[in-house]
């Protein structure tokens, strides 16, 4: 999996490319840990080119939503149709932000 | 009503016949009144139906006629007696014949009444029973009246030859009664031929009038609890076949536990095979009452359109776990959504041993994995009976896509579960 930083005033924008799913999970996780070590709060993913997320993907963004708290936020946008029903059937649309385009996720 | 009045005018027509002797004014009016209300009926009954009555229909109506007319009218004139009794109360007999009506509109409610037949058939009891006595009680004093009381006449030996009318139905009706049961005290007996014969009669007729009264009765107390007889034959029959498979006693005793438990919920096996027969609308109409009080708990079905949760009642599938069952377990494939109803039921580890959480009413599970794709990593079991409805996978693909707002309707219903399934997640367990 491709993942690749890019700063935006407060925030980091970090664009996934690939399935995040078990295999990529691990690599996802210390990416995500390393931005939060590294000070940053306000995490925008960028999941336009993410075809599949896997339980142990999504264990990945609750465990940085977590990590994160109410210090910052951990925002979503660009989920394609079948990743956007996980979130919705499951409940996590309302735990993570999520957006349809990179402005409004940045705008918060 | 019209049953109630063909009994009325039954009774007044025999009583008078058999105690009075001859018309009063009073009983006249509403004998004659009654006849105007059976007229009135089958005059409306012969407007109502289609024109070309069959010669079967026509010879009805003509004894119909000849049994509410009031034909006893024209014998007022001379004022003729047969036997010391008025032509006008020997011609009212024809009133009997309303006795057919009687059954006839009996045989009509029990067809339409549905579970209400055991009530119908307690009052057709009593109704015959009635009947049976105050004919007999009449007979039985008509006959020394007609013979003018002869010495030997059981009226005579009693004392009561030509006293109130009061006291000699009475008489009458204690004399059929004890005789008719079968008590026969001995107290008033027949003194002559006729009487008898007549009290042969009686007797003949008491009997089988017994048996009807058993057999009836009988027959009413196993019809009452015929789904439960069936329900527990069922569980007999299963308990046996595990006794004849030696299958351990203590598995016997779960079976026989889970029985109990559908017993008292919901009283029959599966409601939903039960009502298979019946069309989609009516069964709707019956599911919907039915598990009203389980599906209120239910989130997915709370937020339903009417037209969503007509489709989700027709596909949702009842699960009934008993204590310590297995609703799903670790490794398996999605197969649906879970949501449940009632009871508790917690999260465990394949072994059983670990357990990550419990999930109680308005909980939801499935749908990770349905989605997903995936197997389940744990396994969910039962802590006491619990009940939950399972939108299986096929039912859920189609309903999703005939009704797109089925997932706006599980992320309303996703908002209000427990967050233990986001705990499950993070600690990796997927259901």
């Amino acid at each position: 999996m491709e993942i690749t930083n890019e700063k935006n005033g407060d925030a980091v924008v970090a664009r996934f490319e690939g399935s995040l799913d078990t295999t990529t999970a691990p690599q996802a996780l210390s990416h995500f840990d390393a931005l939060i070590d590294g000070g940053e709060s306000t995490i925008v993913v960028d999941f336009s080119s993410v075809d599949f997320v896997s339980s142990a993907g999504l264990r990945v963004l609750l465990a940085t939503a977590k990590k994160i708290g109410t210090s910052g936020s951990l925002r979503l946008f660009g989920l394609n149709p079948s990743v956007r029903e996980v979130f919705d059937v499951s409940g996590f649309s309302t735990i993570f932000a999520l957006f349809d385009d990179e402005p409004a996720a940045l705008a918060g | 009503m019209l049953l109630v009045l063909a009994l009325v005018s039954i009774f007044i027509v025999t009583f008078e016949l058999a105690f009075v002797h001859q018309p009063r004014l009073l009983t006249s009016i509403v004998i004659y009144a009654i006849d105007a209300v059976f007229l009135a009926g089958i005059w409306i009954r012969t407007r109502s139906s289609p024109d070309g009555a069959s010669s079967r229909e026509l010879w009805g109506l003509g004894i119909l006629l000849v049994g509410n007319l009031p034909i006893d009218i024209l014998f007022f004139i001379g004022n003729g007696e047969l036997w010391g009794i008025s032509l006008v109360l020997w011609v009212r007999l024809l009133r009997l014949i309303r006795l057919g009506a009687i059954f006839a509109v009996l045989r009509r409610l029990e067809r339409y009444s549905g579970s209400n037949t055991a009530a119908l058939r307690i009052l057709r009891l009593v109704i015959v029973v009635g009947l049976v006595l105050q004919l007999l009680t009449c007979v039985w004093y008509l006959i020394p009246y007609v013979q003018d009381f002869p010495n030997d006449s059981w009226p005579v030996i009693e004392g009561i030859a030509g006293e109130g009318r009061g006291m000699s139905y009475l008489l009458s009706i204690y004399w059929v009664v004890t005789a008719v049961t079968t008590i026969g005290f001995g107290d008033i007996v027949p003194g002559n031929t006729e009487e008898y014969v007549f009290a042969l009669f009686a007797m003949l007729i008491g009997a089988s009038l017994f048996a009807y009264v058993i057999a009836t009765g009988a027959s009413l107390i196993s019809s009452l609890n015929l789904s439960k007889v069936s329900f527990w034959n069922r569980v007999d029959t299963v308990e046996s076949y595990l006794r004849a498979r030696r299958i351990d006693r203590s598995v016997g005793e779960e079976v026989r536990r889970y029985y109990e438990y559908l017993w008292d919920r919901h009283g029959t096996l599966r409601e939903e095979t039960l009502l298979s027969d019946l069309p989609a609308p009516l069964r709707l109409d019956v599911m919907s009452t039915l598990l009203g009080d389980l599906l209120t708990n239910v989130p997915i079905f709370r937020h339903a359109s009417p037209a969503l949760r007509n489709e989700l009642l027709l596909a949702l599938e009842p699960v009934v776990t008993q204590p310590g069952g297995y609703l799903v377990t670790d490794g398996d494939v999605a197969d649906g959504i879970y949501f449940i109803a009632a009871g508790r039921v917690e999260v465990v580890s394949a072994d059983g041993e670990t357990v990550h959480g419990t999930l109680s009413a308005g909980d939801y599970f499935g749908d990770l994995t349905l989605l997903l794709n995936e197997r389940r990593s744990a396994s969910v079991r039962s802590v006491g009976f619990s009940e939950a409805f399972q939108l299986n996978a096929e039912s859920y693909e189609r309903i999703r896509s005939d009704y797109p707002e089925l997932r706006e309707v599980l992320t309303k219903a996703s908002s209000e579960r427990s967050s233990t399934l986001t705990d499950l997640v993070l600690e990796g367990v997927v259901l």
